[in-house]
């Protein structure tokens, strides 16, 4: 599976529902990504959107080097770690709590479609933002730890090291039932 | 959550936006630095070779654009000897106690000019120099009492030369350089100017 590169090729070629497949493929993934960073779903959503969005404005910035779903995650990591930064600057207006929540909930049972994958989301909540990132990507995103590395620009042998802390530290959290999850 | 249609069709207008607003700026861009760029490319075509050339005479000697100075020193004047016969000047006007004379013929111009600047930059066969040289080889009235000719070469542009011949002492007044003829020299510049020795 090329994770949407020939459905970008085919947009890059004038087809723009395969815009649509990517979307499909990718857009919820990235905005429970995003939200990792933000904790803000409506802003998450938003910066998903600038992140597609850079794939039309910008459509030779890609290389095919890398599989779509990286790049996209680069984009969104990109434009999530740009908005934390300036929400130091300006403040935002809060929409309304409970849209949020229910639209953070409804996202998170389509991304973390099972059992196994929404008791590891809550535990990993609790893990420093790197360690949640990574496992993130590598157990939800079912990326390889080369992809990781260059989602989050880091090398291997970093990812390498953050999954085996972040492991330890779930099972700590998770406990012995925890432990066929991993 | 909104549908994936929904976001798609936002995410293409956001996309039309910015490349709308990136188009924009371009062109703003575009209308700053064209002009810019025109008024460079006509100073640099058009105005700049203009002052150059009104400024070169003002500041050097016509003889220098062309490498042919007058009284140079050095291994200019040896670049000098190959191109004698070719010079800016067009006329020449001769002041003698006998009268002046003008001369615009330009062969005559360019011989006359080629005799002046042998003549300063040929070291005389005594090996004097621009030293006094000694003896019987001086020229005679170099005691005050030898007529005195005045040579103005003038370029197209009006730019003059002027040298002034005083018995054996042939004096550029232009840079104030001084030569001493032998006489073979002086015949032979005299010759060349058309004036009685």
């Amino acid at each position: 599976m090329d994770n949407g590169a020939s459905s970008y090729r085919r947009f890059l070629n004038g087809d723009e529902s395969a815009f649509h497949e990517i979307m499909e493929a990718l857009f919820r993934g990235l905005v429970f990504f995003i939200n990792g960073y933000v904790h803000d779903m409506h802003a998450a959503e938003d910066l998903a959107m600038d992140a597609f969005s850079d794939l039309i404005v910008h459509p030779h910035r890609y290389n095919f080097k890398v599989s779509l779903k990286t790049y996209v995650y680069m984009l969104g990591r990109s434009r999530a770690l740009d908005y934390l930064r300036h929400r130091k600057v300006l403040q935002f207006v809060d929409l309304s709590d409970a849209d949020r929540l229910a639209d953070e909930k409804e996202l998170s049972e389509f991304v973390l479609a099972d059992a196994r994958k929404r008791t590891l989301s809550a535990a990993i909540g609790q893990l420093p933002e790197d360690m949640r990132v990574v496992i993130h990507l590598i157990y939800f995103e079912e990326m390889t730890y080369d992809e990781a590395a260059r989602v989050m620009k880091k090398s291997r042998k970093q990812i390498d090291n953050l999954l085996y802390r972040g492991k330890k530290e779930l099972r700590a959290i998770l406990g012995k039932d925890g432990e066929q999850l991993l | 959550m909104r549908l994936i249609q929904e976001y798609t069709a936002e995410v293409f207008r956001r996309s039309e936006e910015r490349i709308k607003k990136r188009k924009q700026t371009q062109k703003r861009i575009l209308l700053c630095v064209t002009p810019v760029a025109l008024c460079a490319i006509l100073f640099t075509t058009g105005f700049l070779p203009e002052l150059q050339q009104k400024n070169a005479p003002s500041n050097a000697q016509p003889e220098a654009i062309i490498g042919n100075s007058d009284g140079v020193t050095g291994d200019s004047a040896d670049k000098n000897n190959g191109d004698l016969s070719r010079s800016l000047y067009v006329q020449v006007q001769i002041q003698s106690p006998a009268g002046s004379k003008t001369i615009t013929e330009k062969q005559t111009v360019d011989t006359m000019h080629a005799a002046i600047v042998s003549a300063t930059i040929t070291p005389p066969e005594s090996g004097a120099g621009n030293s006094v040289p000694s003896g019987d080889d001086v020229a005679p009235g170099d005691m005050g009492t030898a007529p005195q000719y005045t040579i103005t070469f003038i370029t197209k542009l009006g730019d003059q030369t002027v040298y002034t011949l005083s018995g054996s002492t042939l004096t550029q007044t232009n840079s104030g350089e001084t030569t001493t003829l032998t006489d073979s020299q002086r015949k032979d510049l005299m010759d060349a100017l058309q004036l009685p020795d």
